[in-house]
């Protein structure tokens, strides 16, 4: 299902831990005339789904006017959630029932201590209050749960808990490196990424609902990504299309990097056309990079390989505990790129 | 037997949730199961948390929903016993 991903609001009520700053800044809210550009455009593309992300979606303060335009304009819709605000907000959502696709509702652990000391206090128990709602309410809800150190030993446990809950589904995710993960110890290594990996492909064969691992698993696929092929769109609060929203924030100083262009500057169907020359550009470099031998083993997890195409891990080399740090790209390959570039112009 | 003079308390690990005010969900989370409760047995879990003394609570039933002492009786004591079989709530004394 060709979709858009949106970010309403950098607002959250959380900070955390594995989170990017840019995500929980406050700095603003998605304008309902960028809204209404995007429910104008997207069909004519293809989009027929929504999917309403954050920092926390629900706290836009025209969430209930947003879901109201998105419906009357026929799209379907689905959101990734903290839950904490579930229990004040479902009844605003149960008018559109039937657009919704489903709720995702963020768990990062299957134990509330583990959830808690990542997210905040009390977070875990709002979870299990927000979907005892969608039980009562018959709305269906999925779980995403970031991979951390804290969490790694968790994934089956996990499975049992989304299966007993009457999840409709669990999808893992690895984290992103920041600074403070970084000093938290939370990031695996590429060989621990793996391992957790392994886990989840077993887990998938013996649940009875669907246990998926999240783009940016390790892949010898250069392109398995759906905004790279062109079923997914993301934009935002500010109105900026963006390759991707595992990027989007992400980047200790060069969060805009991968901006393609803003829609209150150009209109959707001219951003979309950017979009497919930018992705066009990324898969030329990639297979020339693939091929001119500076692939490195981590460039086949696919964020990882796209922070650095991006420059939003350049930061890293300043921590060299961090397990990735040593796996940031040298001044070397990139220069080499950049020749490579020249001599083919 | 559970009886009026026992004083009764929500177990830790049971999660409430109250949909507008006139039904709840009950998550154990120590078993993954969910229950819901009426208005009735809304306002007696409500009062668990407050008070817990089983008789006090049948007491407030019948100024609160106009019933009778028998039927408020037999409304605390029979809730009181599902929610112990189903380890939802613990006697903490007699």
């Amino acid at each position: 299902m060709p979709g858009i991903v949106i970010e309403l609001t950098n607002r959250c009520n959380l900070r955390c831990q594995h989170c990017f700053d840019k995500r929980h800044s406050a700095d603003g809210d998605l304008k309902i005339e960028t809204l209404e550009m995007i429910l104008l455009g997207a069909k004519a593309h293809g989009f027929d789904h929504l999917s309403f992300t954050g920092g926390e979606p629900t706290m836009h303060p025209g969430f209930a006017k947003i879901l109201t335009m998105v419906c009357e304009a026929g799209y379907k819709f689905g959101f990734v959630t903290n839950g904490w605000n579930f229990t004040k907000i479902y009844k605003e959502i149960l008018p559109f029932h039937d657009r919704l696709s489903g709720i995702t509702f963020s768990l990062d652990g299957a134990r509330e201590g583990t959830h808690d000391g990542l997210r905040g206090k009390g977070s875990y128990r709002r979870v299990m209050k927000a979907i005892s709602v969608c039980v009562v309410k018959d709305i269906p809800f999925t779980f995403n749960s970031v991979i951390t150190s804290r969490n790694r030993d968790e994934s089956k446990e996990m499975a049992e808990l989304a299966t007993k809950l009457g999840s409709r589904g669990l999808r893992f995710g690895h984290l992103m490196p920041t600074p403070l993960t970084t000093v938290e110890n939370l990031d695996l290594s590429p060989d621990e990424r793996r391992k957790v990996e392994a886990t989840v492909w077993q887990l998938q064969k013996i649940f009875p609902i669907p246990i998926v691992m999240a783009p940016g698993h390790y892949t010898t696929n250069l392109f398995p990504c759906t905004p790279l092929q062109m079923q997914e769109f993301n934009i935002d609060w500010r109105g900026n299309i963006t390759t991707c929203c595992h990027l989007s924030g992400h980047g200790g100083g060069a969060e805009d990097e991968d901006v393609i262009g803003n829609l209150g500057k150009i209109s959707f169907s001219e951003a979309y056309e950017r979009l497919i020359e930018s992705n066009r550009k990324f898969h030329q470099k990639k297979v020339e990079h693939h091929s001119n031998g500076n692939f490195k083993d981590s460039d086949y997890f696919p964020c990882w390989y796209c922070s650095n195409y991006f420059k939003k891990v350049d930061w890293l080399k300043e921590f060299p505990q961090n397990p990735w740090s040593n796996k940031v790209w040298t001044k070397n390959v990139q220069r080499r790129s950049i020749i490579n570039d020249r001599a083919q112009s | 037997m559970i009886e009026l003079n026992h004083r009764v308390k929500p177990d830790p690990d049971v999660v409430i949730t109250e949909l507008e005010g006139k039904e709840a969900v009950l998550l154990n989370l120590a078993t993954k199961m969910y229950y819901t409760l009426n208005e009735t047995g809304l306002r007696i879990w409500q009062l668990l948390g407050s008070c817990g003394m089983l008789e006090e609570i049948s007491e407030r039933l019948q100024s609160e929903f106009d019933v009778t002492p028998e039927k408020a009786k037999e409304s605390v004591l029979n809730l009181i016993g599902e929610l112990i079989n189903e380890k939802l709530v613990k006697v903490v004394d007699e």
